[in-house]
């Protein structure tokens, strides 16, 4: 039998911008890419957001699966499907559908907080209700890059069709 | 000897049995403690693995959970821990060490076992921080085992999963295992039993076999029976030795029966030899007595026949013959007493004898044969009547037989001393002669039949039977002859009889 759930710790203490730079790195831990080229774990951000900051004080020194992780902050276009991750902010909703349609052919998952992003062709979706932040992920969107998510994020997300 | 071997036999049995008891039962013992033991840690263990690998599963499960901040995802997870019993309490933790998820058996909530949240966590915290420091992930108590898990994504430490779970279902199980593992000892040691008793029957039966067989054997000295042989072991080796005792013991039977048979035919001969040569003898000298009769009547009617009397030389030549057969008529008398003697046949009239008058007819009558060998005799007896037991007319033949052998032994002109001894039970009459004496070894021949041994026996006359029908007379007269002889100093014979008392008047004079 399960009892209530008291005393609830989720977002107490971390303010809206420092959980998404954390939802954001862990997804290096709960997506299977196909086989590397490169030897580091390429992020992909933006400048404009406020997640890029705490994304790479997070990311410093870390490794996903031995692989060190590598923050790049504003990729050009021809850059982007180096990235293993690319982070969207709302702030770049401009420039959305041009570089999901650059790294269309690649490997690369695609995170956002833009309202309609799944919509749009994006994978996973940062959405706030209730106060409580949840990945929302578009799955055909996700294995048409031929990327895998595991089921314990798949648990903890809401599946968007 | 088999009767006090017996209970023996039967403690062989009972200790064969006590050993294989007693080794069984420390066996078992032994084996019961250690496995026991050995299993109780090994369940503990069993459970401590399954926990941890339970609890590692969780971790990995909860683990996107704690990440995106989903407590209710993560109870979901914990609650399928309700079917694994013994687990009562479930916790998940952050980093921060923050709870963050929680389960609770129905189970703990309703047997009361359910320790206020507070203290549990608490305890998990320790547990954790001393898990980070010394390594320990668990806890035994005295009925609950306490885990932590961390909590990993990659390397990174996201928190840790608490495992509180209940022994009660280890120490059921336990109880059976004792409970399975007495029944397997109880089994083991009836077998143990089961197989000593056969042992042991095994091990006394020959021998109680071998003490019956032996105990029929000694009983009917039957020594052709032998013993089956039926194993090759120590049984089987006593039992063949046994055999070849009695090969032996047979064997020897056999050659004393055989000896025996052998024996006894030729005592039976040796008897029926003697008995011939008495009947013999007995028949011959009657035979002999006819013709004698014959003899010396007739020679007695020529001496005495007034009508036709005889010149000198014809009166000598008859007196001649008269004097021979009277001698041969002695012989053949004696040795119809001999025969008699031998035979049992001789009867004696045993009365009070004045020992005096038989002595002086006896002397009357050798004296004539003494003085033709110019021997002197002397004697010496008492002034008054002397009685002895005796049968008159066979002690005058006793005495005769003695005086003469001391007249025809002596030297030419030698001397006979006879004297009279009374004692309180006794009477000896002794007959000294002054001849050559017997040697020491020629002792054993005197009382031999036809024994003579002297050199110049052919001289002397005599049958050789004289002193051996004496001896038979006097102890058939309750009396005893003996003789002291040196050789060169002559031979004192002497006749004991016993003393009798004096006869009523009318008696003495027959």
């Amino acid at each position: 039998m399960v009892y209530a759930f008291s005393a609830p710790v989720s977002a107490q203490q971390f303010n809206e911008t420092e959980l998404k730079a954390a939802y954001l790195y862990n997804f290096a831990y709960f997506i299977t890419w196909p086989e590397p080229a490169a030897r580091d774990f390429l992020f992909c951000s933006y400048a404009n957001t406020p997640v890029t900051g705490i994304l790479a004080r997070l990311i410093d020194g870390e490794k996903v699966h031995d692989r060190p992780i590598r923050l790049l902050i504003d990729p050009v276009p021809e850059q982007l499907h180096e990235c293993q991750i690319v982070f969207v902010p709302v702030q770049q909703e401009r420039v959305l559908a041009s570089i999901l349609e650059y790294i269309r052919a690649f490997p690369t998952l695609t995170v956002s907080d833009v309202p309609d992003f799944e919509q749009r062709g994006g994978m996973v979706r940062l959405t706030t209700e209730d106060r409580r932040i949840q990945p929302v992920i578009h799955l055909q969107n996700v294995t048409r890059a031929k990327l895998a998510v595991s089921s314990k994020l798949l648990r903890s997300s809401r599946i968007a069709e | 000897m088999a009767i006090g071997g017996f209970p023996k036999f039967g403690s062989i049995r009972r200790k064969i049995f006590a050993i294989a008891a007693f080794t069984a039962l420390l066996t078992a013992l032994i084996t019961l403690l250690f496995f026991l033991s050995t299993d109780y840690h090994h369940q503990k263990l069993e459970l401590l693995e399954q926990s941890r690998v339970l609890s590692k599963m969780l971790a990995s499960n909860v683990s996107a959970a704690i990440v995106y901040r989903d407590p209710n995802t993560a109870e979901e997870i914990l609650a399928a821990l309700k079917e694994k019993a013994d687990v009562l309490d479930a916790y998940i933790f952050t980093a921060e060490q923050q709870l963050f998820a929680a389960y609770h058996s129905k189970n703990a909530a309703d047997t009361g076992q359910y320790t206020p949240d507070a203290a549990l966590q608490d305890g998990f915290r320790r547990l954790f921080d001393g898990y980070l420091q010394l390594g320990s992930d668990h806890l035994f108590s005295a009925d609950a085992l306490d885990l932590v898990v961390p909590i990993q994504v990659d390397q990174r430490r996201i928190g840790f999963v608490a495992l509180n779970l209940s022994l009660a279902e280890l120490k059921q199980n336990f109880r059976y295992t004792v409970l399975e593992a007495l029944g397997a000892m109880l089994l083991a040691i009836s077998i143990a039993v089961v197989q000593a008793r056969w042992l042991g029957a095994k091990i006394s039966r020959p021998l109680l076999q071998l003490t019956a067989n032996i105990e029929q054997i000694s009983r009917d000295n039957n020594f052709d029976a032998r013993l089956q042989v039926e194993s090759q072991d120590e049984t089987g080796v006593l039992i063949n030795a046994f055999n070849s005792m009695l090969d032996k013991l047979e064997q020897q039977e056999h050659n004393k029966n055989a000896l025996i048979v052998n024996l006894s035919h030729a005592k039976w001969e040796a008897e029926r030899a003697s008995r011939a040569k008495t009947e013999f003898l007995s028949r011959m000298s009657h035979e002999f007595r006819t013709p004698l009769n014959a003899v010396i009547g007739f020679s007695q009617l020529l001496a005495a026949d007034t009508a036709h009397p005889l010149n000198a030389e014809q009166q000598d030549s008859a007196r001649h013959i008269l004097d021979a057969g009277l001698h041969l008529l002695d012989l053949i008398s004696e040795l119809l007493d001999l025969s008699a003697v031998e035979s049992g046949k001789l009867t004696l009239n045993i009365a009070s004898v004045d020992c005096r008058t038989v002595i002086s007819e006896s002397l009357e009558l050798i004296r004539r044969q003494a003085e033709e060998r110019g021997i002197r005799i002397s004697s010496q007896t008492p002034e008054h009547e002397v009685w002895v037991a005796a049968d008159r007319m066979r002690l005058k033949q006793c005495l005769l037989n003695l005086l003469s052998n001391a007249v025809k032994y002596n030297r030419p002109h030698g001397q006979i001393t006879l004297r009279v001894e009374v004692e309180e039970q006794w009477v000896r009459i002794l007959v000294e002669d002054s001849g050559a004496g017997i040697a020491p070894e020629q002792f054993e021949l005197l009382f031999q039949p036809f024994s003579r041994f002297h050199h110049d026996q052919d001289l002397i006359e005599g049958t050789g039977i004289g002193l051996l029908l004496t001896k038979h007379m006097v102890e058939l007269m309750g009396g005893e002859l003996q003789v002291e002889s040196r050789l060169g100093l002559g031979s004192k014979f002497m006749l004991m009889l016993n003393l009798a008392a004096e006869p009523p008047p009318p008696e003495t004079r027959s």
